[in-house]
């Protein structure tokens, strides 16, 4: 197991590395002086070759390149282009909401989803099983914002039972944090739901065919005993890797959520540095996105790993 | 008379239904995007200062947007946006995609496994945001638009065909192609694409609508084509601050939206179950 883990380290410590290379070389190549991104077109020259200077670009590539890694590495990703403050002070405020959100919205649906899928498998063709299939095929057709924007017109706007927009912890006021996470979490969970249903439906359903389970009926036993003891544990086996897509899914989901309610969270960063051209903050959004998928998915593989012996050895 | 293999094909695919209304949904759209200049009831682009944010009426279906242009209109117009979008960067990613699985899967050796990890760190940025960063460096238009939403795609393809090409490089029609002189091109595109291009062609079909999703959403956050071009994630946007005056302006490009994926993923669905009716109901 030990060494399981340390090569399913390594592999991803390479795919971080590549992400760092990929984030900086593609943003390097954003058109345009920077310089007169920062400070527009009317500057004179000592200015330009003041910032030129301070920016690093006067270095090659790779050089201004293993400048920026290594800072990463110490956690430091640079200043901000447009707020004039360090990313990591920005990163620092934002990313916990990201996360708060993310988590509950993880737990909603998997939890919901996986349980949808069981039910969906198990009685398969039946009417629990066409409704389940159709309300997760019709949700997978529907865009994010706009089920949020709808949310907002009903719930804010037409009933004024909830705020429109923002976010505030449940601690400094937790009547209002709750009333204004309803609808972002709906959105989110509403969203990704669909995912985890049918993706449980389906490895249940492979499940139910197997010749186990077959002699496990033929043996006599009871359905639910069945269901219970061999179907589900082994049906669980893929939806773990599900989890490991769903924490990717709902992680880009992030910047159109955060954009529709107005959180201050790390996707609605994201978003802003983009229409501001803060490259150091883009770099510092997608590096950290792609992390916490990567470890997501490492997590994921490892206890894949410690579930399915099989996985181990392969 | 043994029926054609097409024939038997499409026999199965509209047996349902729900796919027959599916595909003609998604022939309504293509002619309304084709035909927009002649379907929508104003010009899209014409403003009309005076009766702006108007709601339902007969003259305006669905209103009038804060410069007084109909919103039916752009609606029909932005119908265009969405298909191309969604049609050309899954070409786009299919092209690119494939040409790279099946030569690393050919050829395989160190270009194999440097080719691997680069997809491996692809699929570990979500496509949003994958093609949130490439927006900021390609900058908005129809075309980069285009190629940003197939780049989050092209590994998916690079792994499909590879490993298609290296299931099938060791089979006796490919040896007696390679005996007979044919080159690895040739051999790759003529004798190996079409013999896995089933299940590329489902793949396909089955992700033109995410694609649209996608699109819409970089729409929504103004980072897909400038206005005044009309998109139906840009008209949802611009909506949104004037829900108490016009809900529709927001509500009814989103209903075009949730038509037009929902039929493409019904028909996609449809093809993979005639295709290989095995499958049928798995999914």
């Amino acid at each position: 197991m030990g060494k399981y883990f340390l090569k399913r380290f390594g592999q991803m410590l390479v795919v971080l590395f590549l992400v760092t290379f990929f984030v900086y070389l593609l943003l390097d190549l954003i058109p345009g002086d920077p310089v007169y991104a920062i400070l527009g077109n009317k500057i004179r020259p000592e200015q330009y070759e003041r910032v030129y200077k301070e920016l690093g670009l006067d270095k090659p590539f790779l050089v201004r390149y293993g400048e920026w890694l290594s800072g990463l590495v110490q956690g430091d990703f640079g200043r901000s282009i447009y707020y004039k403050v360090p990313v990591v002070e920005l990163l620092a405020k934002r990313l916990p909401i990201t996360f708060f959100i993310n988590v509950i919205v993880m737990t909603i649906s998997t939890s919901l989803g996986i349980w949808m899928g069981i039910i969906s498998a198990v009685r398969r063709g039946s009417k629990v099983d066409n409704f389940i299939t159709v309300f997760s095929n019709i949700f997978a057709c529907v865009p994010g914002f706009w089920i949020g924007i709808i949310l907002v017109y009903f719930l804010a706007v037409k009933l004024q039972i909830l705020p429109t927009m923002g976010f505030t912890w449940p601690w400094e006021d937790f009547a209002l944090s709750v009333r204004q996470l309803i609808m972002p979490i709906l959105v989110g969970v509403l969203t990704s739901l669909s995912v985890m249903t049918r993706q449980t439906r389906s490895s249940m359903l492979e499940v139910v065919n197997q010749d186990y389970i077959r002699t496990a009926r033929a043996k006599g036993m009871k359905e639910k005993d069945i269901i219970r003891k061999h179907a589900i544990r082994n049906a669980l086996i893929p939806v773990i890797t599900l989890m490991g897509i769903g924490i990717g899914f709902i992680f880009g989901g992030s910047p159109i959520i955060e954009t529709v309610f107005s959180i201050p969270g790390m996707g609605n960063l994201l978003v802003s540095a983009i229409g501001n051209r803060d490259i150091p903050v883009v770099q510092a959004c997608v590096f950290i996105m792609a992390a916490v998928i990567c470890m997501a998915n490492m997590a994921v593989d490892i206890v894949y790993g410690l579930v399915d012996p099989r996985i181990r050895v392969k | 008379m043994r029926k054609s293999k097409f024939r038997r094909f499409m026999d199965t695919l509209f047996s349902r239904k729900i796919v027959m209304v599916s595909f003609v949904v998604v022939l309504v759209f293509l002619v309304m995007a084709v035909l927009a200049p002649l379907l929508a009831p104003y010009d899209p682009y014409e403003q009309d200062l005076m009766h702006t944010l108007q709601g339902i009426s007969s003259e305006h279906l669905f209103g009038t947007d804060k410069y007084g242009r109909d919103i039916l209109s752009r609606i029909i117009y932005g119908s265009r946006i969405s298909l191309i979008v969604g049609v050309g960067s899954v070409l786009i990613a299919f092209v690119i995609g494939s040409t790279i699985g099946m030569i690393i899967g050919y050829f395989g050796g160190w270009l194999d496994t440097v080719v691997m990890r680069i997809t491996d760190m692809m699929f570990a940025i979500p496509q949003v945001v994958l093609a949130l960063a490439l927006a900021a460096v390609l900058g908005n238009g129809l075309w980069n638009l285009t190629f940003l939403m197939s780049v989050g795609a092209i590994p998916g393809y690079i792994r499909m065909l590879r490993g298609q090409v290296m299931a099938i490089k060791e089979q006796d029609f490919i040896t007696a192609g390679r005996v007979i002189g044919a080159s690895p091109g040739r051999l790759m595109f003529f004798h190996m694409l079409p013999n896995g291009f089933s299940p590329i062609l489902v793949f396909m079909t089955q992700s033109v609508g995410g694609t649209i999703l996608g699109e819409a959403g970089l729409s929504f956050l103004g980072l897909g084509i400038d206005p005044p071009t009309a998109t139906w994630g840009g008209l949802i946007n611009e909506g949104r601050q004037y829900l108490l005056t016009n809900p529709v302006y927001s509500i009814a490009p989103g209903i075009f939206i949730v038509l037009l994926v929902m039929a493409l993923n019904i028909l996609g669905d449809g093809i993979r179950d005639a295709m290989d009716p095995r499958l049928r109901g798995q999914h």
